[in-house]
């Protein structure tokens, strides 16, 4: 009997995390090797549309409509796959990145589902879509729905720029009270010792830049998904930039330190 | 018929100013034999041949003998390589997170994609 229950304790609590980041990673490869192909095909199909099209305004025969048809649905159906892999896989960064809080993934995630969710059914529309009438009808939802979907795209790339500054200021965190410790027990000189703790107090310094930056883009983000709005402010890249470039100046003098 | 001149300019009591003298035969040597030549001559063959082969083979020993002779290095004390410490290895992962961080970068960047695209647009662009 314990044995049982250890064993569905294993299954239902155990075996996700184990499993789930695993299967993740999978799927995120190869989600990202679809995009790719999609993009050389989506290429390759809108070039032979609008040589269609082209040909059809100047013959305007029956046959030469039904080509241009063709290759239009062709290329409409691979932009929606291509849009909905690309989705998939900011949704897919989103949901498996440990430094997102849950809120901010929430809503994303939901903001992402519902884009899907619509982008699926434009793809199903389009596959009995083959006149040109429904062609146009199809390919006017996409363009009305453009603001949304960058708009969407935008505020996902922002938080996981974000979230991985802040994984990464995490780890300087780690490094700097290592890098601590060490000196206190390392036989170095009073001196050598004392020249190394200032260092140590410029690298928390250098930290604290970096949390008030990246505070500041939050503060952005924040502000921008409330709004809705098209546009994260150029303020935020800016804030960005400076966490990196303080980032990078605190894994110098990290190096500096082990010296 | 028969014996009248053709060339009708000489005269037939003019003598001949010189009277070619036959040149009396040469008593003929007997020629060396060839045989002996060839030999000679592939004797003389074999020499220098041999002879090539004889300040080769004399270059070729001087050159494995200097080989032989030059210092060989000593052997350097082989460093162990050195293991990067616990503290080294951190900081070498955060240097790698760090340079994932780049906000400038994005591998997976929006579709570039033509959100216009329709069969009004080629109309309009031909008119």
């Amino acid at each position: 009997m314990q044995k049982f229950l250890l064993f569905v304790f294993s299954a239902v609590f155990v075996f996700p995390f184990l499993v789930l980041p695993v299967h993740a990673q999978m799927s995120e490869t190869h989600l990202v090797s679809q995009y790719t192909q999609l993009i050389g095909q989506y290429r390759r199909q809108e070039d032979q549309t609008n040589i269609a099209l082209s040909q059809y305004y100047r013959l305007k025969t029956l046959s030469s409509q039904e080509e241009a048809a063709r290759l239009m649905r062709m290329t409409l159906q691979t932009r929606a796959e291509l849009l909905i892999t690309y989705f998939e896989i900011l949704r897919l960064r989103v949901q498996s990145h440990p430094h997102i809080t849950e809120d901010r993934q929430k809503i994303a995630v939901d903001r992402l589902t519902t884009l899907l969710a619509d982008l699926k059914s434009h793809r199903s529309r389009l596959e009995i879509a083959v006149d040109r009438v429904s062609l146009d009808k199809e390919a006017e939802y996409i363009e009305d729905l453009e603001d949304r979907l960058l708009t969407i795209s935008d505020h996902t790339q922002s938080i996981l720029r974000i979230a991985n500054l802040l994984r990464a200021l995490e780890e300087l965190r780690a490094a700097q009270a290592a890098i601590e410790e060490h000196i206190k027990t390392a036989p170095i000189s009073e001196t050598a010792k004392i020249e190394k703790q200032r260092g140590v107090a410029e690298l928390s310094h250098t930290i604290n830049l970096i949390q008030t930056n990246i505070t500041g883009a939050l503060t952005e983000y924040d502000e921008a998904v409330e709004r809705d709005s098209g546009q994260i402010l150029s303020n935020m890249q800016r804030q960005l930039g400076s966490a990196y470039t303080s980032l990078s100046q605190g894994v110098e003098y990290a190096r500096e330190l082990l010296r | 018929m028969s014996d009248q001149r053709i060339d009708q300019t000489a005269f037939n009591e003019v003598e001949p100013l010189r009277e070619t003298t036959a040149v009396p035969a040469q008593p003929s040597v007997p020629s060396p034999p060839k045989k002996k030549n060839r030999v000679v001559f592939s004797l003389l063959f074999a020499i220098a041949v041999l002879l090539i082969l004889l300040v080769a083979a004399l270059l070729v020993q001087q050159q494995q003998h200097q080989s032989t002779l030059e210092a060989t290095p000593t052997p350097q004390p082989t460093q162990a390589p050195s293991v990067p410490s616990a503290l080294e290895q951190q900081v070498q992962a955060l240097e790698k997170t760090v340079e994932n961080s780049d906000p400038a970068r994005n591998d997976v960047p929006f579709p570039p994609v033509n959100l216009k695209l329709r069969f009004e647009d080629a109309q309009t662009r031909r008119d």
